[in-house]
């Protein structure tokens, strides 16, 4: 048997080519050596290397394919992920609208809402929280404001930590109603909502009539309905 | 002369490449905001609307390929309606309605395509009458809206009975189906139902 049968039939029972390949030059470069060392000739050597059939099953059962074909298999999926990342950067633009998109739901969630032309604007004591849903709800201000043409309303400044899962609420419906001391269901509007990572901000505003003493904002409905109470009676420290 | 590694094994390679290839495809659909499955962005939005995951009553099919079904569902004194847009949350929409005791009626908040005696699709508005009596086997709603009165059967689907509605096309025969047909505000309505011997086993009015 030649070198080159010798290798072959060493190495026939490597399936993964690139296994094969790298074992067939290790065992080439071993048979190199011999030669030049030995003096002996080609067939003597690969003789001198030992039964190739027997080297054949013990390097098929060392070298076993699945790993290699799991590793081309993940080569594939990954070059399929970066040509799939690469034709919508290029072709639906859709990466630079969402970082554009990062940049300005930033903006929203740092600017404060400004409020004018209030005749008198008074501070409620905050800091009330409720959890809900995975998301904790804290009143971080409220202020009573009263207007010459409109009805007296509460606005109140809501800090919105997330879940994991980064869902802002949909307060149209996360805001399930409202009550005050002097009657139900009063006017409500969501003033302001803009969320950014992990947090939301949203200012909420609820008419209330002169003579009420509390405001009660209900988030959620079932078992996940909660309440912010905010008395009305008591002043803001300074 | 710098030493030469030893060359990673396979197993490592193959975790390697995975892991970057579902990294690379996690951020684009986080920055996507692709959802799975119709019903994964239906629980979604009840997640961000507060309402805690509640048995789906009936779903409905809308012939809409972009917002394939209109989700109902039940929960202890609720009821959610949504229509999920998988490929758009933004375009995503629900409803919650607060349930009293006894049936109610509660606006899908999109169109249904309809096929026609010829086979035509048509877009209607559809309600869901909830927690009807059991025994009931028929559903009659009369609709009242600045369109017009409207009256159909219901189609029983489950727990609750569905009801499929449009206007009169105008002159040039177009429907038009705006806020009045799912703005309960908007409309008044008559529900009664009966039992299988046409027997009257209770009415809602609105």
């Amino acid at each position: 048997m030649n070198r080159l049968e010798w290798l072959d039939t060493a190495t026939k029972k490597i399936l993964f080519r690139p296994d094969r390949k790298t074992v067939r030059r290790e065992l080439e470069a071993h048979l190199e050596d011999l030669l030049e060392a030995s003096g002996l000739d080609e067939e003597a050597a690969a003789a001198a290397m030992g039964d190739p059939e027997v080297l054949a099953e013990e390097l098929g059962r060392l070298h076993r394919p699945w790993w290699g074909y799991l590793w081309r298999t993940s080569q594939i999926v990954l070059a399929g992920a970066v040509v799939f990342c690469c034709l919508l950067a290029v072709l639906v633009e859709a990466v630079y609208q969402p970082l554009d998109r990062l940049g300005t739901s930033l903006h929203d969630y740092l600017t404060p809402v400004q409020f004018t032309g209030a005749l008198e604007e008074r501070d409620i004591p905050a800091g009330m929280t409720i959890s809900t849903g995975g998301c904790t709800i804290r009143a971080d201000r409220a202020v009573l404001r009263s207007y010459e043409d409109a009805p007296q309303a509460l606005f109140v400044d809501l800090q919105i930590g997330l879940s994991w899962r980064r869902e802002p609420l949909i307060l149209q419906n996360a805001w399930s109603g409202a009550r005050t001391s002097a009657g139900e269901n009063p006017r409500r509007v969501i003033e302001h909502s803009a969320s950014w990572a992990f947090w939301q901000r949203a200012c909420l505003s609820v008419e209330v009539p002169e003579d009420a003493e509390w405001v009660e904002l209900d988030f959620g409905c079932g078992a996940w309905r909660r309440t912010l109470h905010i008395d009305l009676t008591e002043e803001a420290e300074p | 002369m710098k030493k030469k590694r030893a060359p990673r094994p396979y197993w490592v390679k193959f975790l390697r490449n995975l892991a970057a290839a579902f990294l690379l495809l996690a951020i684009v659909w986080n920055v996507l905001d692709i959802s799975l499955t119709t019903t994964a962005e239906f629980r979604r939005l009840e997640r961000q609307s507060l309402s805690p995951p509640s048995e789906i009553a009936a779903a409905v099919p809308t012939g809409d390929p972009f917002a394939p079904k209109v989700l109902i569902n039940l929960g202890q004194g609720w009821a959610v309606a949504g229509a999920p847009y998988p490929l758009s949350s933004a375009l995503s929409d629900l409803d919650i309605y607060p349930l009293s005791d006894g049936p109610a009626l509660i606006p899908l908040p999109q169109t249904v395509a309809r096929p026609d005696n010829a086979g035509h699709p048509q877009f209607h508005a559809a309600y869901a009458a909830l927690r009807p009596p059991s025994d009931a086997a028929c559903a009659i709603l009369t609709l009242h809206n600045e369109d017009g009165d409207f009256m159909v059967e219901g189609i029983r689907e489950g727990a609750v009975f569905l009801f499929y509605a449009r206007p009169d096309p105008d002159g040039a025969g177009r429907v038009s189906i705006g806020r009045p047909w799912f703005q309960p505000e908007l409309f008044t309505y008559e529900l009664a139902f009966y039992d299988s011997q046409d027997n009257l086993l209770q009415e809602t009015t609105e």
